[in-house]
């Protein structure tokens, strides 16, 4: 089973081009609007306004960026790690009711179960086929742990220009941790992730998008979680 | 795999993955490379708070050329000219230099008796408050200063 046969870059990749795409359209914007909300603020004190290269290289649009994007990351990992383990009957983004845990290497097809054309690392057994099974979130934890760290020191630079702008003391990385400024970016990031996420897990019973893999076949029951149930 | 897995749309999300990963990386240099180039803008806003503080006492027409647009039009609010405000000021002198904080577009210098606060403009680090000091123990009340824009 090694799926039909390629029909060229462009619609075989179309998914990620287009969302690559959007995000790099949805950055410029970001980078953009953001300009020129500092350069109000900048005007209003009667301070320096910065042009874009100057803005999109500073702290102010770093922790803009990277606060999301950890948020994002988190969102991937923890859903990723908890769907092993947790389900919700009925929705497509969930595994069948008792099928919970890691699954044998038959079914996932690894060491003597691999296919000839499975990944190596999913064949050759050992540590390699071990770390290989939690690529995934491994990657995606770390590149959370990254953003998050870029957020932190990122938002101290900028959380110091605004406090030294209406001239109070800066403050070091270890005080800026325990700050509203880092943990409000922070939770509110968090906590629209979860919502996003919850909510399509649930709604995914009972709603449908015709054609999209991310929802059932139109007719299938609110109650069945996958089509061979 | 089964039409109903378990799924986040994998194709796009490993591309998503993917190329955030590289710009992932560049936030995280940016702030960095921002600490490297701060040492430059250590150096010049230090030497702009030292020149300013010097020349108050010694040169004040020379110490207003220093100050932030804004700073110069609060201390000539009354029609004085600036020299002369910033003489009746009577700043203190403001010993040995203890610290400069750079962030940003903003920056602190504090002295043993004094701490001035600047801002970058595209002619170079400019003061904006001077003749500073701290009366409240709580540090989110802000300096007193002097001299300071409106």
């Amino acid at each position: 089973m090694t799926g039909p046969p390629p029909r060229g870059f462009w619609r075989d990749n179309s998914l990620s081009l287009v969302f690559g795409g959007l995000l790099l359209a949805a950055l410029g914007g970001q980078a953009v609007w953001g300009m020129i909300g500092y350069n109000e603020a900048a005007r209003t004190a009667g301070l320096q306004q910065v042009s874009l290269g100057r803005y999109v290289t500073s702290s102010g649009f770093a922790v803009d960026v990277a606060e999301n994007w950890q948020s994002e990351f988190l969102q991937f990992v923890l859903y990723i790690a908890l769907t092993v383990w947790l389900v919700q009957r009925g929705s497509s983004e969930s595994k069948t009711p008792g099928d919970e845990g890691r699954e044998s290497d038959e079914q996932q097809l690894v060491g003597s179960f691999a296919r000839p054309d499975s990944p190596t690392w999913a064949r050759v057994g050992g540590w390699r086929t071990r770390i290989y099974s939690h690529s995934l979130v491994l990657v995606m934890a770390l590149v959370f742990l990254a953003s998050w760290s870029a957020q932190a020191v990122a938002g101290r630079v900028a959380d110091n220009e605004e406090r030294m702008r209406e001239l109070l003391d800066p403050i070091g990385l270890g005080a800026y941790l325990v700050t509203p400024d880092f943990w409000g970016r922070t939770l509110q990031n968090w906590q629209s992730e979860l919502l996003a996420i919850g909510t399509m897990a649930v709604f995914a019973i009972y709603l449908r998008e015709r054609g999209s893999p991310e929802s059932k076949e139109v007719g299938a029951p609110h109650g069945v979680t996958r089509s061979s149930d | 795999m089964p039409p109903y897995a378990a799924s986040m749309g994998q194709g796009g999300l490993r591309a998503r993955v993917g190329t955030a990963s590289v710009l992932v990386m560049g936030l995280t240099v940016v702030p960095w490379l921002s600490g490297c180039g701060a040492d430059v803008e250590r150096q010049q806003a230090g030497a702009v708070a030292d020149a300013f503080t010097a020349e108050v006492s010694s040169d004040p027409q020379a110490a207003c050329a220093l100050l932030a647009p804004r700073t110069e039009q609060s201390l000539e609010e009354d029609g004085e000219a600036c020299a002369r405000a910033l003489t009746r000021e009577e700043l203190p002198a403001p010993g040995t230099r203890t610290a400069v904080n750079v962030a940003g577009n903003t920056a602190q210098v504090r002295y043993a008796e004094d701490t001035v606060f600047l801002s970058l403009f595209d002619d170079g680090w400019r003061v904006t408050a001077a003749g500073c000091a701290r009366t409240s123990p709580d540090p989110a009340v802000p300096y007193d200063c002097a001299v300071q824009g409106s």
